[in-house]
């Protein structure tokens, strides 16, 4: 950085000096800026957005020309060359601020673009959540329900008066192990329920057992048993008259529950 | 600076052999110009994006002001002139800061978006 400075000191000595004698025929600064001016005029984007500052420039030379031409004045012709320079840096970087400018708004087009595939994707994907699910509660026959999510094994499913599940089960078995599968945060409660008739200790052996059979199926599934809880409710909850055949065996039921996530299991009351 | 004092005292020195002329106008509407370029460097924030540009006009303002006050008219009318040249460079040079980086900020902007769209859809 110091080599220019000390490089101009005795180039001015040397002018002020030859004020009496024979000038030397050019001066470097202003040729300098005139390569310069002749370079940057020939630049369409500069030439575009910033005409007037070379102008300047171009008067400054001229002036300079003049000037040494006239009055071999060297420091005079300094002057304008340094004047003419400043104009030429000038212009290039309005240029630049220019194109800059142009530029910004076209990218944030782009960006509005850009957000606007982010927010549809979102779209499309909490879309595509919401039939998956719809899927899975349409092939477990599920009921929404207060309680979360109530997919109901009949009576029909197990073998009469006994806790095994039938071979027809199989299927459904299969539906609400992949429902689990699929919603790894869903917890079950399999609840075991009977009709109002016949000794209460085995309805209540009865429900209980089948409860187990319905967990042991979906543990052999490969569903984690912490997830699955079992109650054994009796006959305390029937969901159909007992005084009538078709009712009693709607009330001999298993119920598959999936709390709403984020609800407690011990917050369901008994 | 050491050395921008130097380049100044150097156009000063060649300056000087021109200042022994006689009726010389008062150099006031160079002085305003000047002023004026400074005072819009400043507000384009030139103190921040081009300090040292800054400066440099600063100080040529002050000698251009100080040369002035000897009448010393042809003098301070070429420092005023360069001031006001060094300011509007300065000025330039900040405003094209300012959009190149405003450019780059909306870049990093869009690759991050961008990045983020690749990831989930790989998921």
């Amino acid at each position: 950085m110091n080599k220019p400075v000390l490089t101009m000191i005795p180039v001015a000595a040397v002018l002020l000096l030859s004020a009496c004698g024979s000038a030397p025929k050019k001066v470097n600064s202003l040729e300098s800026a005139r390569t310069a001016y002749l370079s940057a005029s020939k630049n369409e984007v500069v030439v575009k957005h910033a005409a007037k500052e070379l102008d300047d420039a171009r008067n400054a030379i001229a002036q300079g020309d003049l000037v040494w031409k006239k009055e071999g004045k060297g420091g005079m012709a300094e002057h304008y060359a340094y004047v003419a320079s400043k104009k030429v840096s000038i212009a290039k970087l309005i240029a630049q601020r220019n194109e800059d400018d142009a530029r910004l708004e076209s990218m944030n087009l782009e960006r509005q673009r850009v957000q606007l595939e982010v927010r549809s994707q979102e779209v499309d994907r909490a879309r595509q959540e919401a039939l998956d699910l719809q899927n899975q509660l349409e092939a477990m026959q599920a009921q929404v329900t207060a309680r979360g999510i109530v997919a109901t094994l009949s009576d029909v499913l197990f073998d009469i008066g006994e806790a095994s599940l039938k071979s027809s089960a199989m299927t459904n078995m299969d539906k609400i192990a992949n429902f689990m599968r699929s919603y790894p945060e869903r917890q079950a409660i399999v609840e075991g329920h009977t009709d109002n008739m016949g000794d209460d200790d085995f309805n209540l052996d009865l429900s209980r057992e089948r409860a187990f059979s319905v967990q042991s199926a979906l543990v052999s599934r490969g569903i984690d048993a912490s997830r699955i809880t079992t109650r054994n409710l009796g006959e305390s909850m029937p969901v159909a008259d007992n005084n009538t055949a078709d009712g009693r065996q709607k009330n001999r039921r298993v119920e598959v529950i999936f709390p709403d996530v984020g609800t407690q299991v011990s917050e369901l009351a008994e | 600076m050491y050395q921008s004092s130097l380049k100044i005292s150097a156009i000063v020195i060649l300056l000087a052999s021109v200042s022994a002329c006689s009726g010389t106008p008062k150099p006031k509407t160079e002085m305003a110009l000047s002023n004026s370029a400074l005072q819009n460097a400043e507000v384009a924030g030139a103190d921040k994006h081009a300090p040292i540009e800054l400066r440099t006009a600063q100080e040529k303002q002050a000698l251009a002001d100080s040369a002035y006050s000897k009448e010393k008219f042809t003098t301070a009318k070429q420092l005023s002139e360069q001031a006001a040249v060094d300011a509007e460079y300065a000025k330039a040079k900040s405003e094209a800061q300012k959009s190149r980086l405003a450019v780059e900020e909306v870049e990093e902007s869009i690759q991050l978006i961008r990045t983020e769209l690749d990831r989930s859809n790989d998921q």
